[in-house]
């Protein structure tokens, strides 16, 4: 079920009502709690379903072992074990057999017929996280239908946030009651996602798909203004999408994390990864370079494991080298820079506007020139798209005007946030960061005008999108 | 009564919204209706006197002559007249750039130019037309020019023009549709639904499984699959068969009202990954080039001078900074090569004796 579907729409709306329902009918605490996991519970079930009964069957299989695992710590490592096997052989399967024929110089290789199924990479993450949470003592474990329920919880399923279990559960301790303030939240939230996705990064699809296809008939300036765009797309598809979860769940009176703050204002790849996808860099950064000792293992390991968990943070997005490459490359920075500010101190020195402004520009270049390694398939037609662009190719000039509509919307974003940002001082460690906090604008819609302004926003979304279709990026992974 | 109240506010503010709606979209998306052809010799026309803005493909802007063609005023007994598609009608390129304006500029105190182009009049939509149109005025034009970016056609289509029974297209002139074109908010839904607003919106369970499944993060290629010159098949022979007495009534026309017929051919291009050939001249277009000589009609075939402007100055006659380049309707390049070619046509023409 599409996020963007008059069924998913539907299908939200009737959910909402029985929360609702629930919440305002169901006097007892206990019984309305029980009720709203159950609702959500079934109807999360239902959006599964609704793509492929195998996906919802993967899904029960993994919610139930991850259950049976957590009730007994011995049996933890077996159910992270279960997890990382099932992620491995959906996703990765096809993978590994082709690069092992290729090795064994079997170009004869047929792909296996291995269906990926609805959400995996995510709440394979997720399992991991409440298994790890038991382990490490911070939760205890929860009854079937509470892990059921984490795990599919329809809003996130698809392309997440990675929701931490401990923050997931803490919400159902007090009854959920979605009425107009979280509906009138979830809606605004929603609609900047809508936008976000529909008109910004759909219209810059069609500029990128178009370039990255034939990068040799472009001429170097539109290939640059290509991995600019791509940069900018990737980023309103993704946060588009985790708006859209953010505002679903908000709804329902139920809170998922942040994963998106201002990622193209951060002025090192250090920042970047704490403004990028958050909850994924902060459960790799849990549950991964903590666990391979983090940086209390010495100076040398701790740039290992950083180039480790980046580039298995790469494979996790898919089963290509070009994943692996932009992971690596991702750690080697991320390397680097700690060595750089281990070197120097520069983190805990003020810095000038200028310089601010330099390293910004700079991490900016570098993590576009990333997205290069992300956004093609072969790392020789990564080679392309870089020869055009340094070698000032010729070719087709093509200026596509929803590039630059696209960096406008993320320049007056960036402004109202620094607005509103004001007074935000730097932490003392932390001085070569941005203060700039993204935020929600919302309206108060209960105020005619505020109401009028909305339905305008409305309006612009249905006006202004791209009806040619595009999916999620991260629906892939 | 809490709640009729709330109702009915939500229902004033999305009144309200609308109509800021239309005046934001004005600057985006103001297009006319289509209304009835009175006179007989298009489907439609537009609103007459008119203005337009454009920013969905392309930047453009105009005003459409009072018979609601694109021209900056009407002309009585026009020289030479223009038919054809969207191409020709133009409304993608600010008025004036479109190629029978700058047409009309380089053979000024020679030959008026008329554009008489109405978007979805293919080939086949204009030689059903063409003898209303050679006819209407009260002198024929000395030549008409029928723009094409294509030459192949379904042989049903053919036949279906050759019996007469080519349908006309529907036109809004009352009703709910035409009511709500009046509001650019409107106007732009619509022509969103047209453009697949509603399948983004109810996407079936296919498109669905497509989008969450392992592979769209891949473009598909297939908006640059390869055009390879190939042997006329039987399919493509069998649709020869009904060109011939197609050209028949052509050459017919032409003798009668002693009028010079140019069809002018303007192909798409298609990008490989292998840089190969951008425009590649099809066999159908020889074809097509020997019955206009047998016929006596001229055929402009832009395709070598698309291909030879293409590798010398990467340029591409179709598509806008607002879409795919080289997709789409001509841009003010193409209008501009285009109207050179014509030019030169007219002039050797009319050095011959032609016009």
């Amino acid at each position: 079920m599409n996020m963007i579907s008059l069924t998913f729409f539907a299908f939200t709306a009737v959910v909402f009502c029985a929360l609702w329902l629930c919440g305002r009918f169901v006097k007892n605490e206990n019984t309305s709690i029980k009720l709203s996991k159950a609702v959500l519970l079934v109807s999360s079930y239902i959006f599964v379903l609704y793509a492929d009964v195998r996906f919802a069957a993967v899904l029960a299989v993994m919610s139930f072992v991850t259950y049976l695992c957590a009730k007994d710590t011995r049996r933890i490592a077996a159910g992270v074990a279960f997890a990382l096997v099932c992620l491995g052989y959906f996703k990765y399967t096809n993978f590994f057999a082709e690069s092992f024929a290729r090795l064994v110089g079997r170009d004869d290789f047929t792909a296996l017929n291995i269906i990926l199924p609805l959400g995996i990479s995510f709440y394979v993450f997720s399992a991991i996280s409440y298994l790890v949470d038991v382990k490490r003592g911070r939760l205890t474990a929860r009854n079937f239908a509470d892990v059921a329920l984490y795990l599919s919880f329809f809003p996130k399923l698809t392309s997440g946030p990675v929701q931490r279990s401990g923050d997931f559960f803490a919400q159902f301790e007090t009854a959920r009651r979605p009425g107009w303030n979280s509906f009138s939240a979830g809606v605004q939230i929603f609609a900047f996602g809508a936008f976000k996705k529909l008109v910004l990064a759909d219209r810059l699809s069609v500029f990128v798909n178009q370039v990255y296809s034939t990068p040799e008939a472009f001429s170097w300036i539109s290939v640059t203004l290509a991995v600019l765009s791509y940069s900018a797309q990737i980023y309103f598809d993704f946060s588009g999408y985790s708006d859209m979860a953010i505002g679903i769940a908000k709804m329902f009176d139920i809170n998922l994390p942040r994963n998106f703050n201002l990622p193209y204002l951060s002025r090192n790849v250090t920042e970047l990864w704490k403004r990028w996808h958050i909850s994924l860099s902060s459960w790799l950064q849990e549950y991964l370079y903590i666990s391979l000792g983090g940086n209390r293992k010495g100076k040398v390991r701790t740039y290992i494991n950083l180039v480790l968990t980046m580039v298995l943070g790469g494979i996790w997005h898919g089963a290509s080298w070009n994943y692996i490459l932009w992971g690596l490359l991702h750690g080697l920075s991320l390397a680097v820079h700690k060595l750089w500010v281990g070197f120097t101190h520069s983190s805990k020195k003020a810095h000038s506007a200028l310089s601010a402004a330099v390293c910004t520009v700079a991490t900016f270049a570098f993590t576009s020139l990333c997205w290069v390694f992300f956004r093609i398939e072969t790392t020789s037609q990564a080679m392309v798209v870089l020869r055009q662009i340094f070698t000032l190719g010729d070719g087709i000039t093509h200026l596509y005007i929803w590039s630059f509509f696209a960096y406008g919307v993320l320049a007056v974003s960036t402004i109202a946030a620094a607005v509103k940002s004001r007074g935000i001082k730097h932490q003392p460690n932390h001085q070569n960061t941005c203060c700039v906090e993204g935020f929600y604008p919302l309206l108060d819609l209960s105020k005619f005008w505020h109401l009028v302004i909305f339905f305008v926003f409305c309006g612009l979304i249905i006006g202004l999108c791209y009806t040619g279709g595009s999916p999620f990026i991260y629906g892939a992974y | 009564m809490n709640f009729i109240k709330n109702l009915l506010k939500t229902i004033a503010a999305g009144v309200v919204a609308v109509g800021i709606l239309s005046v934001i979209f004005s600057f985006y998306y103001l297009q006319p209706a289509h209304i009835d052809n009175t006179e007989g010799n298009t489907d439609y026309v537009w609103v007459p006197s008119a203005r337009w803005f454009k920013m969905t493909e392309g930047i453009s802007w105009g005003r459409f002559d009072a018979k609601g063609y694109n021209n900056p005023e009407v002309v009585e007994n026009p020289d030479i007249i223009v038919l054809g598609s969207s191409h020709t009608e133009a409304t993608n390129v600010v008025q004036g750039k479109d190629f029978s304006s700058l047409l009309r500029d380089k053979l000024e105190g020679q030959y008026s130019v008329y554009n008489m182009g109405i978007s979805g009049h293919n080939f086949l939509k204009v030689c059903h037309y063409l003898e209303q149109n050679l006819k209407k005025f009260d002198t024929p034009p000395k030549a008409v020019i029928i723009e094409t970016s294509a030459l192949t056609f379904s042989y049903e289509d053919v036949v279906t023009l050759l019996e007469g029974r080519t349908e006309k297209s529907p036109s809004y002139n009352t009703g709910l549709i035409a009511m709500s074109q009046k509001s650019p908010f409107f106007a732009l839904m619509y022509n969103q639904v047209q453009g697949g607003l509603v399948d983004l919106l109810m996407p079936d369970k296919e498109k669905l499984m497509g989008i969450f499944a392992a592979e769209p993060v891949t473009p598909p290629l297939s908006y640059f699959h390869a055009a390879t010159p190939v042997k006329l098949k039987p399919a493509m022979r069998k649709l020869l068969e009904v060109y011939q007495p197609l050209f028949d009534n052509l050459s017919a026309l032409q003798q009668q009202y002693g009028t010079q017929i140019i069809i002018m051919l303007h192909p798409t291009g298609n990008l490989h990954a292998d840089n190969s050939p951008v425009f590649i001249r099809e066999d159908i277009n020889i074809f097509f080039y020997n019955l206009c000589v047998e016929k006596g009609i001229c055929f402009v075939d832009m395709t070598d001078t698309f291909r030879k402007n293409y590798e010398t100055e990467h340029k591409l006659p179709h598509g806008f900074v607002t879409g795919k380049a080289g997709h789409g309707h001509l841009n003010s390049y193409g209008h501009a090569v285009i109207a050179d070619a014509l030019y030169d046509t007219i002039v050797k023409l009319s050095g011959e004796g032609r016009i």
